[in-house]
C-alpha cells in the first residue's frame, strides 16, 4: 500500500492489481461513491454550466434539487444523445454542442483541444487538460506489462498524449507505431530488438498489415510477437476469423471498447466480459426502445454518466450501443461491472420479424473462402426491411472468375440466420477504402 | 473522498522509443529506433518557443492563468499535423505551445485523416498550422474535393509544410507556405516563408557537410551531431538532406 503523500510507488511485479483498493472496492462503496459524486457534484456542476444539460433539464422541468436519490435520478433525469448534441451545436453555432462547462480560453485548465474520430468527416472538438495518466493504467498492468518494459502504442494523434502518459505511469516506455499496414516493417524491427510486452491497440487493419508484410519480410508473426503478454483489440469486436489467426500467432487479446463516450471497457485475463470502472462512470442498461432498466445479462442500450469529467460532462447519455451488462463480481476478483458489446442500435435491421446485427452475419461470411476476411456491409435504408441486403467483399485473386461465390455466400448466411439475403459482391479493397484505417462502416444506407 | 488517489510507478528512463530517418547517399532511407528522454523533449520545446513566435503564434503566457479571458481575447492555437510515429519530433511543439500560453490541437498527417485538418482549421481558427505533407494535400484535394486556398487561406500565421510536394502544392494554390524538415532527431524551420534557409540553435546541434559526399561549391549531404546532451547521442548522423552551412545556425537547402 503506497503512502498517500508519495510521488511514486513501486509495486511488487507479481501484484495482480495496479490499484487494488479501487479495483476490488466493495459494491456498497462503489454505490456510495457514485451517489455522492453524481448527485452531489457532477449534476449541480453540469446544470449550472452546460447549455445542453440546462436546456434538456428545463424542458423536462427538472432541477438538481429534484434529484435527491438514485431513485430520483432514474425516475426524473432526462436523456441526452448524439442527435441532441449535434442539434445544440447547429442551433447555437457551438462546436462543443453545449457540453462545455469551462470556457476554452480559460488558461490554467486547458492545454489542448483533441477531437472525436468523426468518421463522417465531422469531428467534434474535445477540450482537454492535456496529458496525464488515465485509469487505463489498471488495464495496462493487467496485460502483464511491467516497469522497464517497452509498450507498443498505435493510436491516432488526434486522441492526444494521454496514452503515452498512461504507459509511462506504469513505468514502461511507449514505442510509437502508426496504425496501419505501412508501418508494420518498423513494428517487426521493434518487436525483435526491444521485445515489447503489451500493445494498445491491435485491429483488423494491423492484423491485415502483419499478414501482408510478414511473408515477404520472412517474419514469423508467432516469433515476432512472442514477447507480448497482452494486446488490446479495438475498433470493432473481434470476428471469428481474426480470432483464429491471432490464436495461431499465440496472442492474448483483450477486447477494448468505448463506454458510451464517457470511458472505456476492457477485458481482464478471465476474458469474461469487459470491465468498466465504476469509480469513473455510471452505466445503466435500459430497454433500447424505452426507458425501463433491463435485467442483468439481458440485452439493453448502454446509458452512461460520467463521474470524473467536469470539462464536458455527459449525464444519462443514450449511447446507441447494445450490450449485455453484469454487476456480478468477476473471477479475477474485481468488483466493477462488465459488459459484452452486441452492436449498435442504429445498426440493427429487422427482417421477417428477426433482428439482425452485423455480428450475426459476420461468421457466416467468413466461412466462405473468398470472403473469409469478413469485410462486409449491411445495407439499411431503414430499420425494418423486406430483404436483408448485404455488400460483401471478396479476395480478388485475378485468376478465376466469381463462379458460384454469390450462391455460396447466400447459402452460408441463410443457414446461419434462417433469412435468405440479397448479396452484392465487391472487392475487399473497394470496401476497405470506405473506412478509417481501423474499421469499415458495417452498416450503410445505400 | 470514497476513492483513494492512484499513485503511479516512477517514470521510465526513456520518454519514448521513436525513430529518426537516416539516409546515406546511394543507399535507401533507414528508419532507426531512437530513444529520447523527458529532458530532451523539454530542451527541444525550449528551442521551439522563439521559432513558433516567428511563425506567428502570439505569446500570451503573461496572462494570469486564473483569469478567464475576455470575450474578445482569442487564445492562440497551434494545429499540429503529424503521425504518431513522428512523436519524437512533434511532441516538443505541444510543449512549446503551452510555454507561449497557446492551445494546441492535433490531426494525423494521412490521406484519410486530412478532412480533420480542414475541419479543425474551420472550428478552432489556429494561428499557425505545422506539419502539412503530400498525403494531407492529396487527401484534401483528391479524396475530399477541397480547395487548398480556401482551407489554408484562413490561417493568419504560418502554414508549415514538411515535404516538397506539400510546399509546391500550397505555393501553386497561392498560400505562402514555410518549410520544416526533420533533421535527424531535431526539427528545423525556415527563417522566412519559402527562403530555403533552415534555422537551428548552434548551442544545441552541430551541422556539417559530409566531406565524402559534397560538391566543389561546398554543398553536400548534411551530418548532424548533438552539442547539448541527449539521451541518444547523435554523432555525425547522415540526415539525407543536402545543402550547405554558411554559418553555424543556418542551413541553406539545395532546392
Ligand atoms: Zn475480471
Amino acid at each position: 500500500m503506497p503512502d498517500d503523500q508519495a510521488a511514486y510507488f513501486e509495486r511488487p511485479h507479481d501484484q495482480r492489481y495496479f490499484a487494488p483498493e479501487i479495483e476490488t472496492m466493495p459494491r456498497e462503496q462503489i454505490e456510495k461513491h457514485r451517489e455522492e459524486t453524481l448527485l452531489g457534484d457532477l449534476i449541480p456542476w453540469a446544470y449550472e454550466r452546460s447549455g445542453l444539460i440546462r436546456e434538456t433539464w428545463d424542458a423536462a422541468k427538472v432541477t438538481p434539487a429534484d434529484v435527491q436519490s438514485m431513485d430520483d435520478f432514474h425516475e426524473k433525469v432526462p436523456f441526452i444523445d448524439k442527435d441532441a448534441i449535434r442539434s445544440y451545436r447547429d442551433r447555437h453555432n457551438d462546436p462543443y454542442g453545449g457540453l462545455l462547462c469551462i470556457e476554452p480560453r480559460t488558461r490554467g485548465v486547458f492545454s489542448a483541444i483533441f477531437s472525436t474520430s468523426g468518421t463522417t468527416g465531422d469531428p467534434t472538438p474535445a477540450p482537454s487538460a492535456g496529458g496525464g495518466p488515465s485509469f487505463l493504467v489498471r488495464e495496462f498492468w493487467e496485460f502483464g506489462c511491467r516497469p522497464g518494459d517497452y509498450f507498443t502504442e498505435t493510436l491516432f494523434t488526434f486522441r492526444g498524449p494521454g496514452i503515452h502518459d498512461t504507459i509511462r505511469a506504469i513505468g514502461a516506455t511507449p514505442v510509437f507505431v502508426d496504425h496501419g499496414s505501412a508501418d508494420m516493417p518498423f513494428l517487426f524491427a521493434a518487436n525483435e530488438k526491444y521485445r515489447p510486452t503489451a500493445m494498445y491497440n491491435m485491429s483488423l487493419a494491423i492484423l491485415m498489415g502483419v499478414q501482408q508484410h510478414a511473408p515477404a519480410m520472412g517474419v514469423d508473426p508467432e516469433k515476432s510477437f512472442a514477447s507480448y503478454k497482452g494486446i488490446s483489440w479495438a475498433g470493432e469486436p473481434i470476428g471469428p476469423r481474426a480470432r483464429r489467426i491471432t490464436d495461431d500467432w499465440g496472442l492474448e487479446l483483450f477486447q477494448h471498447t468505448a463506454l458510451g463516450d464517457v470511458g472505456a471497457a476492457t477485458e481482464c485475463r478471465e476474458h469474461d466480459g469487459a470491465h468498466y470502472w465504476e469509480d469513473t462512470a455510471y452505466a445503466e442498461s435500459l430497454d433500447p426502445l424505452g426507458t425501463d432498466p433491463v435485467a442483468d445479462e439481458t440485452p439493453g442500450e448502454l446509458v452512461t454518466s460520467t463521474l470524473i469529467d467536469k470539462i464536458a460532462p455527459l449525464i444519462r447519455y443514450r449511447s446507441d450501443d447494445l450490450v449485455r451488462r453484469t454487476l456480478a463480481p468477476c473471477a479475477c476478483g474485481r468488483t466493477h461491472g462488465r459488459i459484452w458489446t452486441l452492436g449498435r442500435k442504429g445498426d440493427e435491421v429487422v427482417v421477417e420479424g428477426r433482428s439482425v446485427l452485423p455480428m450475426d452475419v459476420w461468421h457466416a461470411i467468413e466461412l466462405v473462402d473468398e470472403t473469409s476476411s469478413g469485410i462486409f456491409q449491411i445495407i439499411r435504408p431503414q430499420r425494418e426491411v423486406d430483404v436483408l441486403r448485404l455488400r460483401v467483399g471478396y479476395r480478388d485473386d485475378g485468376k478465376k472468375g466469381l463462379g458460384d461465390l454469390q450462391e455460396r455466400v447466400t447459402a452460408s448466411v441463410a443457414e446461419a440466420l434462417g433469412v435468405v439475403p440479397d448479396v452484392e459482391l465487391v472487392t475487399n479493397e473497394s470496401l476497405l477504402k470506405l473506412g478509417p484505417p481501423h474499421k469499415i462502416p458495417r452498416v450503410t444506407k445505400a | 473522498m470514497t476513492v483513494a488517489r492512484t499513485i503511479y510507478e516512477p517514470p521510465p528512463r526513456a520518454w519514448c522509443l521513436g525513430r529518426i530517418r537516416i539516409a546515406r547517399t546511394g543507399a535507401a532511407d533507414e528508419l532507426v529506433p531512437w530513444e529520447v528522454s523527458q529532458a530532451d523533449i523539454d530542451d527541444e520545446a525550449a528551442a521551439l518557443v522563439p521559432v513558433l513566435q516567428r511563425l506567428g503564434l502570439h505569446d500570451t503566457s503573461h496572462v494570469d492563468p486564473e483569469v478567464t479571458a475576455a470575450e474578445d481575447d482569442v487564445r492562440p492555437l497551434l494545429l499540429i499535423v503529424s503521425m504518431l510515429s513522428e512523436t519524437l519530433h512533434s511532441y516538443p511543439f505541444e510543449t512549446a505551445a503551452g510555454k507561449l500560453g497557446a492551445l494546441y490541437s492535433s490531426a494525423d498527417s494521412s490521406r484519410f485523416d486530412s478532412f480533420r485538418t480542414a475541419a479543425l482549421i474551420g472550428y478552432l481558427h489556429p494561428q499557425v498550422v505545422w506539419g502539412i505533407n503530400t498525403a494531407v494535400v492529396e487527401g484534401l484535394t483528391q479524396e475530399f474535393g477541397r480547395d487548398l486556398a480556401t482551407v489554408f487561406g484562413a490561417v493568419p500565421g504560418a502554414v508549415v509544410t514538411t515535404d516538397d510536394g506539400a510546399f509546391d502544392a500550397l505555393t501553386a494554390a497561392g498560400v505562402q507556405p514555410w518549410r520544416s524538415r526533420a533533421v535527424g532527431a531535431t526539427t528545423m524551420i525556415e527563417d522566412a516563408a519559402g527562403s530555403g534557409r533552415l534555422r537551428y540553435d548552434p548551442d544545441r546541434w552541430r551541422v556539417e557537410v559530409d566531406a565524402d559526399d559534397s560538391d566543389p561549391d561546398g554543398t553536400g549531404s548534411l551530418l548532424l551531431s548533438n552539442v547539448a546532451p541527449r539521451l541518444t547521442p547523435s554523432d555525425r548522423v547522415p540526415t539525407g538532406i543536402r545543402g550547405h552551412v554558411p554559418e553555424p545556425g543556418t542551413v541553406v537547402l539545395s532546392l
